[in-house]
């Protein structure tokens, strides 16, 4: 059976397998893999393994893992993996803010099985890792011609991280000046880590409320937050709504007028690289996620970096090693910083992986390309802003008439008051079609029964039109056919998830030791 | 098991339709039914209770007697027991009357379809004791203790059931007076609190409580411990009417009042419950500082449930020595996310507009506008 041509929907079951816990599959003395003991002549050189141990770091007793062979343990992630929704398999609009886009295929198998990426060890002589220094040296170059700032690092293991790293800066800045600002302001709809980061730094928090009209705070309000306290201001533009404060740049210099520094977050820059830079709206500090926009995967924790940013003035500051080049191009470590430093974020240089993969990327695209694939995905987002807003009980808040970028934060507020079904609702019947579940929105949910969609660059006409067809359906079930978007999902392998089992400390079972307490397993 | 009441008021909302702005009174309900109202909260009701059919099993329900309640457990082929009223056609005191024999039966819950005139009467009957839903069904639906619609009540019973993640939290009971809003006069008054459950968003306010740092209660306490740390010794505290005050209140060690205006010096209660005369004497010869919250789905920071402030004492402490505290959460669930200030002295008011810091947290202030 092929997709319905007319109503682009699926029928879409995926794979249930009632599977066991690893722990439940184990059988004693079964084995995955048998090392093979040293070689007579290895211990008569080191003696035994174990005593490189110190004694205070061993355990007595045994560990208890599951005992499961290599077979039985390949069949039970497959089966899990199946049980899984994501990018590679089903349209991942939905998740609005990450940046789902296309990781080409040929990165992974360089990052991963390169023995030229794979065998390299961060404390080998930097003569002998020139190769991935030139990476780092020239996405860094990459990044200062986006960006227009000074200086790059990519020591942050992500995008909250990287807000880290800048806040660290801007301490160390203030307080080797001798300047007693102790206050950040941040806007409600930028990341929350731009408010969370520099308070675990320290600082106080002063957030603005958005302007209920134009969606982010009128400038009156943002001079009212701003002191000789204030030691930066932390705002993401365009915010996670996608609209985009044209006047930004006037925001950066009441700012600076008051002393303070100016940080841009640009976890998410797909809409604009190419397009506008940080450079000349007059920030200081800014980050990137090139796990979100430079094509790394993105998403389940994994690896990721947030690229830091900074001007002339701030360059002695930026975390340690940085990569160097001298006059006849050999690269090299320099782990002392002018002395200003703020020191490592991360042991040795980072998610080299990341680094490698946005090298590819961008190499693969040129200047050029970039700045079309900023332009693919805003192009991308009009058509589906339209698409959307006319599904019946969607609306669009703040902005009237003002067109959002690469994304667009909607709501379910009629639809719910119409049909007492919301956001939550929808995004559980999603799976029914083949779609991954949409994402809400960061807290707080000011705007009501919200839903971010971000259809980034990557996808093709007829990827918007079948995620559009899915929710323009669910939408109307909810209208005539109520209960069964309220049972849903009917065609995953589990049901009826609520969020606030989240909540629940007896709904969330996190190790096997709990797990046997909750069910009495011997 | 849990044991929940439901208690519907039948004619809860019949005036809205016909342009009556609510349904107090037998003679408006009669004017209404006579312009063609149609009953419609027990429709309400229902469509909450059809959604907790999945933990059906887990409740034993108490309801009121016919269109009260008794109506839809049948509808709905939910077991139950009826609680007897006083009248056979339902007015406010069937509703009391009802609400009172739930609280001696030890219900967990109270689920009631109303509209503020009917959460009045729940709060007339069983105080902050027992924890309410509301379901949203009248004219006015201004109280915190409503959820936002009656599917979202629906889910917060069958969640309040099912889970064990629940906290409580009291949330405001405000109505009008319907009288003055029909005459064109808005007057809303604060009648106090009711627990309500927390769990994930569903409530009418706060909209977004869902994260712990959104309703910072013991960070609010903790900043403002510090901000008075930082001021001289001697300087008075008054510390005004409300919920979150009423925890700093208790965080202080003080035995204030959770609905009028204290007084504490040195850690040391001066005045509690102090009217404005009292105030008078003791801001004259003193330097104050005035702690005060906003009223949650609605706003107002002067004007409502603190008027022995009266615009001579607020010009007297400054309006620069005013320390704003809310939880974030309360903030987000007003309109527009704004305060209100009515202070009854224009010219006042105007100074007191503008942009102004909420302490929202522990070093975390939130800046709000003030119409």
């Amino acid at each position: 059976m092929a997709r319905n041509r007319e109503t682009l929907l699926r029928e879409f079951h995926e794979a249930k397998w009632d599977e066991p816990i690893i722990y439940e599959m184990s059988t004693p003395g079964e084995r995955g893999i048998l090392p093979p003991k040293a070689d007579p002549s290895i211990i008569d050189e080191f003696g035994d393994a174990k005593d490189l141990i110190p004694q205070s770091m061993r355990r007595e007793t045994s560990p208890n893992l599951p005992e499961v062979g290599q077979m039985r343990v390949n069949r039970h992630y497959m089966r899990l993996s199946q049980e899984t929704m994501g990018d590679d398999v089903a349209v991942d609009i939905g998740e609005g803010t990450c940046t789902m886009k296309y990781s080409p295929k040929i990165q992974e198998h360089t990052v991963a099985y390169n023995a030229k990426i794979t065998e390299i060890h961060p404390m080998q002589d930097p003569s002998t890792m020139q190769g991935i220094l030139e990476v780092y040296y020239e996405v860094e170059r990459y990044m200062k011609s986006i960006s227009g700032m000074d200086h790059f690092c990519f020591q942050p293991g992500g995008g909250a991280h990287a807000v880290f790293t800048n806040a660290s800066i801007i301490r160390k800045y203030f307080r080797d000046r001798g300047e007693d600002r102790d206050e950040i302001v941040t806007t409600i709809f930028s990341h929350p880590c731009d408010a969370g980061s520099p308070a675990t730094v320290g600082f106080k928090v002063v957030d603005l409320m958005n302007d209920p009209v134009q969606g982010y705070p009128t400038l009156e309000a943002f001079k009212a937050a701003l002191s000789e306290k204030t030691a930066a201001i932390f705002v993401t533009n365009p915010e996670d709504t996608g609209l985009f404060n044209p006047k930004i740049k006037e925001y950066v210099d009441a700012a600076h007028a008051v002393g303070a520094l100016a940080v841009y977050d640009q976890a998410n820059v797909n809409g604009i690289m190419g397009i506008t830079r940080a450079r000349e709206c007059g920030f200081d500090l800014i980050h990137y996620n090139l796990h979100k926009t430079f094509s790394s995967p993105h998403g389940g924790m994994g690896p990721g970096c947030g690229a830091v940013g900074a001007r002339d003035f701030l360059k002695d500051y930026l975390p340690v090693p940085r990569i160097t080049k001298d006059e006849n191009g050999t690269f090299d470590l320099d782990w002392n910083g002018e002395g200003a430093t703020i020191g490592q974020v991360r042991s040795y240089f980072g998610n080299a992986q990341v680094v490698l993969r946005a090298y590819m990327w961008l190499r693969s695209l040129g200047s050029d390309g970039v700045r079309e694939a900023a332009m693919c995905a805003v192009l991308n987002n009009q058509y589906m802003v339209k698409q959307i807003e006319q599904i019946k009980g969607v609306t669009m808040y703040y902005g009237e008439g003002k067109r959002r970028i690469e994304q667009c934060r909607y709501s379910w507020e009629q639809l719910e008051k119409d049909t007492g079904l919301g956001t939550e609702d929808v995004l559980r019947r999603m799976v029914d079609y083949g779609c991954e579940h949409y994402w809400e929105s960061h807290h707080p949910h000011i705007v009501p029964e919200p839903f971010t969609l971000e259809p980034t660059d990557s996808f093709s006409k007829e990827d918007i039109d079948e995620f559009v067809a899915v929710m323009r359906k669910i939408a109307q079930e909810c209208y005539e056919t109520p209960e069964v978007v309220r049972t849903a999902p009917h065609n995953a392998p589990c049901h009826g998830i609520k969020n606030y089992y989240e909540e629940d400390p007896e709904k969330v079972i996190c190790t096997w030791k709990k797990y046997k307490e909750v069910y009495g397993i011997e | 098991m849990k044991k929940i009441g439901l208690i519907v008021n039948p004619i809860a909302g019949i005036g809205g339709p016909v342009g009556l702005k609510g349904s107090d009174g037998e003679d408006i309900q009669k004017l209404a039914l006579s312009k063609g109202a149609v009953k419609e909260s027990g429709k309400r009701a229902e469509a909450a209770f059809a959604l907790v059919g999945t933990c059906k099993d887990d409740i034993l329900l108490y309801c009121g007697p016919g269109e009260m309640g008794e109506t839809i457990a049948k509808n709905l082929e939910l077991e139950h027991q009826v609680v007897p009223a006083i009248h056979s056609n339902t007015t406010a005191a069937d509703t009391e009357f009802v609400a009172a024999q739930m609280k001696d039966l030890g219900v967990d819950l109270i689920a009631f379809a109303g509209g503020d005139g009917t959460a009045r009467n729940v709060l007339n009957a069983v105080g902050d004791e027992v924890p309410v839903i509301g379901i949203p069904a009248g004219v006015k639906i201004h109280s915190g203790v409503f959820a936002t619609s009656p599917a979202a009540a629906g889910r917060l019973i069958e969640a309040f059931v099912k889970t064990k993640a629940v906290k409580f939290q009291p949330a405001e009971v405000i109505d009008l007076n319907e009288e003055d809003y029909r005459q064109g006069r808005i007057g809303d008054t604060f009648y106090g609190y009711m627990s309500v459950p927390v769990i994930g968003s569903g409530m009418q306010n706060p909209k977004a409580a869902s994260h712990n740092s959104e309703n910072d209660v013991g960070g609010i306490c903790q900043e403002i411990r510090e901000k008075m740390q930082r001021e001289d010794p001697d300087t008075v505290y008054i510390l005004c009417a409300g919920s979150t005050v009423y925890s700093l209140k208790q965080d202080l060690g003080i035995d204030g009042t959770l609905l009028g205006i204290d007084v504490i010096q040195g850690n040391k209660l001066i005045g509690r419950d102090v009217s404005a005369d009292e105030l008078r004497e003791i801001i004259h010869t003193n330097q104050c500082r005035l702690i005060l919250t906003a009223i949650g789905g609605q706003g107002h920071i002067f004007g409502r449930g603190n008027q022995q402030l009266a615009p001579d004492i607020i010009r007297h402490i400054g309006t620069d020595h005013i320390w704003i505290i809310a939880t974030a959460s309360k903030i987000y669930g007003l309109p527009q996310q704004t305060l209100f200030v009515d202070t009854g002295d224009a010219s006042l008011d105007e100074e007191l507009r503008g942009y102004r810091r909420v302490i929202v947290g522990w070093q975390e202030t939130l800046i709000c506008r003030v119409m």
